[in-house]
């Protein structure tokens, strides 16, 4: 019963790219903020 | 103290009432001028120039953070007299002011201001949090890449006393002999008390001189003119700028007394932390002005938990409720953990937080609250730094007194 | 045996077959569209009637209200019917996205409204008031097309799938399934790396999240949760199939993933969706619809106890997830799965949502895997408790003529649509068992149906194997938030493709050439492959899913290590890759430094040995003997400046 198709999807994307641009944030980025990147942690023993 | 300073606020309020009084009964179109314009300066200008009337109520805004942030009291009272004096000078005789309802009598002027200045501070914090204004400070921040250089001087004294609490005696001198604090201070008395002497310390700044004490650098007379000045303090501890106490500063003014001799001091303080400043509805002051024993605004989560908790170190707590402000500040700290340290209000709160858990017996807290990574703020960090210290058993007989 | 696989036996599973006659719609979904169809009946009545009797402001409402904007085209204002248009589809695309269930109205009563305002207002180009009574007719043609042209895309959908049924029908009677691949490849060297990122990530301040994509969470393809949960599962099948006989670094870090799913930033989304969608102002994840949490986290949760036997988040409070002004929603895996479970007693459809009023098939089927999980491992009957209902949902609501399941459906009215979001909108199976614990016929049927399509394009690819390497370049893909593209994401649709068909070498070759062909060189948090978090997450468990998936260690449940264990050692300075026992008598074990080039002294301590016997550690210049101790264990130092494959085994009497 799939009634029509609109890609909610693309959409959704072009619509966060926007609202990115408008407030000047990145879409996407690819480590982690708002903490700089450390070094991994001795793991708990 | 607490009889002197009623009498006083009975004094003030009763000679400021009639005095408003008699100028709108008697003063009639001028007096009511005058009066609209100690209310809200700038309004008894209004009629004369829109901008004047701006340009005076911006003025007393500036220099009313200027006075709760530096002490400087006479600055708004120049200008609150200056644009009075004018307003009544300037009032056209015979036409009607504006605002009839200026006339009530300025019996309310007093919890009026109280209210203007705690809204100014509410203000000053909120905007700090606004998109805008936060970007910008960031962007102050990045200019001073290490975070120690984006410490103010006041927070590098604090931070300074705190470690050297923890023990790191070594640092908290370095940062508590750092000329930018004494520069200040050397500012502050300069421009709100005309002090001119080779001394920038002899009255007032509470954090700064806790440091010098806690970290050992004070000599002879300078403990002496320490210990002076907090015998003569209404709050038993000198204020942190002058006429206005804030509730870390003073806490560790008081550790800092306590541990050179000055017992007495910290009873003191201990007599005003539970009754001037003492909790209401789960808060404590941001500041208290001396004079007339006001209590302003709200102390930040990070102070008010740090205060609380040196306090609760030393016996300073309430006798009968010795985990009241742990029990007021609990969930405030979960949603710091839970929001993390990004924010240097939340990290120092998270670091403050881990100070009450040497005394709270709370799992969950002690989860919670270790979950944050505290690394940024140098005053987090000494905070943590001295948390660690605290709930380490190997270093004191008794892990909860911090007293030497 | 380390491991063993507990499939149900799907090739022996007698087939599930379509039904001949299938309904176009299942009945509560037909009970919800019902409404809705009376609700726009009542709708458009009213506006056919302002538009009979009213005056020319009210006739330009009642236009509007039989189609969206053509109020504004019957007031001569035809930009406005442009923008309306737009404005309708941003929010049909709200509503799908954050569940603004009152977008569309809004913009439908606003449209209405403004129309009726400019009734006597100024035009752009024509004359003060201007009407086009023209447009009148038109708006109910296009409501009709518009309406028309749905009914008619759903009855040939349905039309179309279901003059297939006869023939599919024919061939799952007679359908093989090829045999899952149950062989372990020994890791490699990116295996190690791969491990080493995990790792690191795993353990740096427990308040990291380094290394992820970082966007919006709701659909962007940068949800912080979706990272968590496939780098978790990723980590339980190397757990499970590589080191099940040195389980304690890789519990700890496993532990540490579940733990990391609790910080605010996964999960604050979740307070939006539920006000703009529910009006409720919980911010509790766990409580209310948000099976795309809850229940993705219930399962990551059954597959680390299942790897690693932890019992960590069995005791009260273990999930505490602690909202920002303090509030704390503490949860365990118990209440956890009660918590879905009621979920979906309460659902009227059978199914509960994701995003307030959408209920999507993969969340669902990851929902029923949550509860059976629970049971396998604790021996409860959850799954049992829904099971019923939620097979006739499966079947009565979301299965379409083809064997295809709807991936989305709206709680409120009950319609489904093609978001985009799967191509089509539709699949024959999902989550990350794809039905074969919840479900097994069902798994099979599905199984069966997809082999149609991928057998011979695996078939192609296997041809393309030479010398163990399948030597392609192909085109990178756009990763789901479409900022970049990656390199890996292909690989891992043709790695999956050869373990639905059983093609090992072709498996094989494809793990070792993405490999080559993707490495980046780079270390934590920059990612050793090229592709998005998410995209590594979803690499690892193609790559790691043998001898047991998802779906067989959950099934399977925990089971306690058999043969010598590892049971200490380093942790920090040697990493571990693995530690098997083939036999239940040996240990094979392969480590190497955890710094580059950095030779390390380390001791490794080992127990369930047999007491008093002999044994020998040997393997890559490495030969050392000793005797196991009373209690079954033994040290051994050495050092590790290489990749070390080892062989603990008994002695060889001379």
């Amino acid at each position: 019963m799939i009634s029509f198709r609109i890609n909610c999807a693309q959409v959704w994307v072009r619509l966060v790219r926007f609202v990115c641009k408008v407030t000047r944030r990145p879409q996407v980025t690819y480590d982690a903020p708002p903490m700089p990147a450390r070094s991994p942690a001795r793991s708990a023993r | 103290m607490h009889a002197r300073l009623g009498l006083r606020r009975a004094v003030a309020g009763s000679v400021s009432l009639v005095i408003s009084v008699c100028l709108v009964v008697f003063g009639g179109h001028v007096g009511a001028h005058v009066v609209q314009n100690v209310l809200v300066p700038g309004l008894g200008l209004h009629e004369q120039s829109w901008w004047l009337a701006v340009a005076v109520f911006v003025a007393a805004t500036a220099s009313i953070v200027a006075w709760v942030q530096w002490g400087v009291d006479w600055v708004p009272v120049a200008i609150v007299v200056g644009s009075s004096v004018a307003s009544g000078v300037l009032a056209e005789a015979g036409h009607e002011p504006a605002a009839r309802w200026v006339a009530s009598p300025a019996a309310h002027e007093f919890p009026l201001v109280v209210v203007v200045v705690t809204g100014i501070v509410w203000l000053r914090n909120a905007a700090r949090r606004l998109p805008l204004v936060r970007t910008v400070l960031e962007r102050r921040r990045r200019r001073h890449p290490e975070p120690l250089d984006a410490l103010g001087a006041v927070d590098r004294s604090r931070t300074a006393a705190v470690l050297a609490l923890a023990g790191d005696v070594e640092r908290a001198t370095v940062l508590a002999t750092d000329p930018r604090i004494a520069a200040r201070a050397r500012r502050v008395g300069l421009i709100a008390r005309a002090r001119r002497g080779p001394d920038p310390f002899v009255r007032d700044h509470a954090a700064p001189r806790a440091a010098l004490a806690l970290a050992g650098v004070l000599d002879g007379d300078a403990i002496d003119r320490f210990r002076e000045d907090a015998s003569r303090a209404v709050a038993g501890v000198p204020a942190s700028e002058p006429t206005w106490v804030r509730p870390l500063d003073a806490t560790l003014a008081a550790v800092a007394l306590t541990r050179i001799g000055e017992t007495a001091a910290g009873d003191r303080w201990a007599t005003v932390w539970h009754t001037n400043l003492a909790l209401r509805n789960g808060h404590r002051p941001a500041g208290w002005w001396t004079p007339l024993g006001i209590r302003i605004a709200t102390a930040p989560l990070w102070e008010h938990a740090a205060a609380s908790a040196l306090a609760r170190a030393h016996g300073w707590h309430h006798p009968e409720r010795p985990d009241a402000d742990w029990q007021a500040i609990r969930r405030r700290l979960l949603g710091a953990a839970a929001r993390g340290s990004a924010a240097v209000d939340d990290e120092r709160a998270i670091a403050a937080g881990r100070l009450w858990l040497a005394f709270a017996d709370d799992e969950q807290a002690a989860r919670i609250l270790s979950r944050p990574t505290v690394q940024h703020d140098p005053l987090a960090v000494a905070l943590d730094r001295l948390a660690a210290h605290l709930a380490d058993p190997r270093d004191h007989t008794d892990r909860k007194d911090l007293v030497a | 045996m380390t491991a063993t696989i507990d499939h149900h036996d799907l090739a022996a599973t007698e087939p599930l077959l379509l039904p001949e006659r299938p309904a176009r719609i299942g009945p509560t979904s037909r009970r919800l569209l019902a409404r809705l169809v009376v609700g726009l009946a009542v709708w458009f009545a009213v506006g056919s009637v302002l538009i009979a009797v009213g005056s020319t402001a009210w006739r330009a409402f009642g236009t509007s209200m039989i189609f969206p904007g053509a109020g504004f085209l019957y007031v001569a204002w035809p930009v406005l019917t442009l923008v309306t248009l737009v404005a309708v589809v941003i929010a049909l695309v709200l509503w799908w996205g954050v569940s603004a269930h009152f977008a569309i109205p809004l913009v439908w009563l606003a449209s209405a409204a403004g129309a009726a305002l400019l009734a006597d207002g100024p035009r752009l180009v024509v004359d003060r008031g201007t009407t086009w009574g023209w447009v009148v007719p038109l708006a109910y043609a296009g409501a009709v097309a518009t309406l028309g042209w749905m009914v008619w895309r759903i009855e040939s959908a349905y039309r179309r799938k279901a003059a297939k049924v006869p023939e599919l029908n024919e061939y799952l009677r007679s359908a093989t399934l090829p045999a899952p691949i149950t062989s372990r490849r020994a890791p490699d060297e990116m295996d190690a790396e791969l491990l080493r990122w995990c790792y690191d990530f795993a353990f740096q301040p427990e308040d990291g999240l380094d290394g992820l994509d970082w966007g919006e969470q709701f659909h962007g393809g940068t949800q912080l949760r979706y990272q968590m949960n496939s780098l978790t599962w990723a980590m339980s099948l190397y757990a499970a199939n590589h080191l099940p006989n040195a389980p304690g670094h890789i519990t700890r870090a496993l532990e540490t993933m579940v733990r990391k799913h609790t910080d605010l930033r996964v999960w604050k989304y979740w307070h939006a969706l539920n006000l703009i969608g529910n009006f409720d102002p919980n911010p509790d994840p766990i409580r209310r619809d948000n099976i795309m949490f809850s229940a993705f986290l219930g399962d990551v949760i059954n597959c680390v106890e299942a790897a690693t036997g932890t019992e960590v988040f069995d005791q009260p409070g273990s999930l505490e997830f602690v909202w920002s002004d303090g509030r704390t929603f503490s949860y365990d895996h118990h209440t956890l799965t009660e918590a879905v479970r009621r979920n979906f007693e309460r659902s009227s459809l059978g199914f509960f949502p994701c995003e307030p009023g959408w209920s999507f098939t993969v969340c669902n089927v990851m929902g029923a895997q949550a509860l059976y999980g629970h049971d396998v491992v604790h021996g409860t009957d959850t799954w049992e408790q829904v099971r019923e209902r939620w097979q006739h949902t499966l079947d009565h609501e979301y299965l379409t003529p083809d064997g295809s399941y709807a991936h989305i459906r709206s709680n409120h009215i009950g319609v489904s649509w093609d978001t985009g979001e799967v191509p089509g909108g539709h699949y024959f199976a999902n989550g990350t068992h794809r039905f074969a614990d919840i479900l097994p016929a069902h798994a099979r049927r599905a199984k069966a149906l997809e082999l149609r399509g991928a057998a011979p394009k695996m078939g192609a690819l296997s041809s393309m194997v030479h010398d163990g390497r399948l030597d392609l370049d192909l085109p990178p893909e756009l990763e789901r938030h479409r900022t970049r593209t990656s390199k890996l994401l292909p690989w891992v649709k043709i790695i999956g493709g050869a373990r639905l068909v059983g093609d090992e070498r072709l498996v094989d070759a494809a793990i070792r050439s993405s490999a080559e062909k993707c490495a980046t060189g780079e270390r934590w948090p920059n990612r050793p492959l090229d592709a998005s978090a998410s995209g590594l997450g979803s690499y690892m468990i193609v790559r790691w899913s043998a001898p047991l998936d998802l779906a067989g260690l959950a099934m399977r449940g925990f089971v306690d290590p058999v043969g010598p264990v590892l049971a200490d050692t380093a942790w920090d300075d040697v990493l571990v890759t693995e530690a098997v026992s083939p036999d239940g008598d040996s240990l094979r074990l392969a480590l190497q430094p955890r710094i580059d080039d950095a030779a390390v002294r380390i001791t490794l301590w080992f127990g369930q040995l047999r007491p008093g016997v002999a044994y020998t550690l040997a393997g890559t210049g490495e030969a050392h003997s000793f005797v196991a101790g009373d209690d079954g264990a033994a040290a051994v130092e050495l050092t590790v400046d290489r990749t070390l494959v080892l062989v603990l085994a008994e002695a060889v009497a001379p």
